[in-house]
């Protein structure tokens, strides 16, 4: 096993300490919860029209983040795993068809659109980060069916989408800790709520939704090209 | 009867058909479905944001993983070099003796049988690197340490052929065996060491200027299975037993033979 960096070390100590004394500690269970007066109060603090976004990005930020969290461990896991197990020869690829690969290419941007714009607009309707991270991860699946995994790879650049996996949990940290530098609790909102409905209404719900959708994206899109590099193509 | 009571009906029906498939990617597709039809209920009950997740997580991402993840643990993957009447192609389909044996010891363990077809030198290799589980096409061999070797399941004889006059050329054929009929067709100097299944089919060539010399002694058609795969060995020993108990091999064999 390679020697661990002593500094990385401390940094990694450090930041668990800081997370722990601005945002764990601040983190109150309010009185009424679930009582009307709470969703309504929760409404009008966060500007989310999906209640649900309301509560899991606003309400319960923290709940999301350590959800972040499993999942960025799941894809550790399935990358570590995987890379021990390297396969001797590589499986043979699958033949290519040619209405796949149509179908793929049409597709693909709709899917891709649909993906921002449930993650873009989940303050406002069903959808979110989440939903919208995969999605958009779907669509890439089919292009990986149609034309295989290495093309797919190359074409997104997934070297560098895959070193930016765990800065993303990371920069939602972050944004959650800002607040306490602006001399509010952790974990309330960084922008204030918009007006009039539009999709800049949900304030900071946006943001997260955003940086939520993209690092779900590329989580699966690890997961997928793991599985495919070790296993062969489906 | 209403939408909701009928999704909910379907909830249970759906899972049960998952339950109950012997087949690991036709239990996936039905897991998938069982997805799709929760991510409807959820709609229903007023859940779009649990639908929309339940609908892209569980039926499409969830369903691609686990099928890359049993591809390789889901398929009975069986080398070998053609045999006539063993394991050939017939058109766009296999058959041959060694070919219902295995299609129905897959069925039985609920795998899919997946054949590769490589040239004979690659038989063994592909089975000692892990590659495969079982190696067939007609295959007499003496027990070797290095496979598990499974009962015979049928009597045969070896034959040498080569040029007349000339001493045998090699021990045997390393090619595909579609390559040593083309050799012995075009009149091209051969030398090899066949079982008799292979060896009839060569016979249907013209076999002047070729000396033919039988080698004595009873021999049997046996499978090999890899050394990591133990598990799989004693089942198919466990099935070819239970197949001459009940009468099946032999009718598989005057089905392929006659």
């Amino acid at each position: 096993m390679r020697k661990k960096n002593p500094a990385f070390l401390i940094v990694c100590l450090l930041l668990a300490a800081a997370f722990y004394f601005l945002v764990a500690r601040s983190v109150r269970i309010p009185d009424g919860l679930g009582t009307p007066e709470y969703v309504g109060e929760l409404a009008s603090r966060s500007g989310a029209l999906n209640l649900v976004a309301g509560v899991y990005l606003a309400g319960r930020l923290y709940d999301t983040i350590f959800e972040l969290i499993v999942f960025s461990i799941a894809v550790l896991g399935v990358r570590f795993y995987l890379s021990e197990r390297k396969p001797a020869t590589r499986p043979a690829p699958i033949p290519e068809s040619h209405v796949l690969r149509t179908s793929a290419e049409v597709l693909f941007p709709f899917i891709l659109l649909l993906g921002i714009y449930l993650a873009a607009y989940g303050g406002l309707s069903p959808g979110g980060g989440f939903a919208g991270g995969t999605v958009a991860a779907s669509g890439l699946m089919l292009c990986t069916i149609a034309i295989g995994a290495d093309a797919v790879a190359k074409r997104i650049g997934g070297a560098s989408l895959e070193r930016l996996e765990w800065g993303l949990p990371l920069a939602v940290i972050a944004l959650a800790i800002v607040p306490a530098f602006l001399g509010r609790p952790a974990l309330t909102e960084i922008l204030p709520p918009g007006r009039g409905g539009g999709i800049f209404a949900s304030g900071s719900i946006l943001v997260y939704n955003i940086v939520i959708g993209v690092k779900v994206f590329i989580g699966s899109w690890i997961v997928i090209h793991g599985f495919i590099e070790h296993r062969g193509e489906i | 009867m209403t939408v909701r009571t009928a999704l909910f009906l379907l909830l249970p029906i759906v899972a049960s058909i998952a339950l109950v498939q012997r087949r690991r990617v036709a239990a996936l597709i039905g897991m998938g479905l069982f997805s799709l039809v929760l991510s409807a209920a959820y709609a229903i009950e007023n859940a779009p944001d649990v639908a929309l997740t339940e609908a892209t997580i569980g039926a499409a991402l969830v369903t691609t993983v686990y099928v890359l993840a049993i591809r390789r643990t889901g398929r009975l993957i069986v080398v070998a070099d053609e045999a006539p009447h063993l394991l050939e192609r017939k058109g766009a389909r296999l058959a041959g003796l060694e070919y219902e044996i295995l299609a129905g010891f897959a069925r039985e363990l609920g795998l899919d049988l997946s054949i590769r077809f490589v040239p004979r030198q690659e038989v063994e290799t592909g089975l000692l690197s892990g590659e495969a589980d079982i190696a067939a096409g007609g295959i007499v061999h003496e027990a070797d340490p290095r496979f598990y070797t499974t009962r015979g399941y049928l009597e045969t004889g070896l034959v040498r052929i080569g040029r007349e006059g000339a001493p045998t050329g090699k021990g045997s054929y390393e090619g595909y065996f579609s390559d040593l009929i083309d050799a012995v067709r075009e009149g091209k100097d051969v030398g090899a060491t066949l079982d008799l299944a292979r060896f009839m089919a060569v016979m249907r060539g013209d076999l002047t200027g070729v000396a033919v010399e039988r080698i004595p002694g009873k021999r049997e058609y046996v499978f090999l299975v890899s050394k990591r795969r133990e598990e799989i060995h004693t089942k198919l020993a466990a099935y070819l037993d239970e197949i001459e108990a009940r009468g099946e091999l032999a009718e598989i064999i005057e089905r392929n033979l006659r």
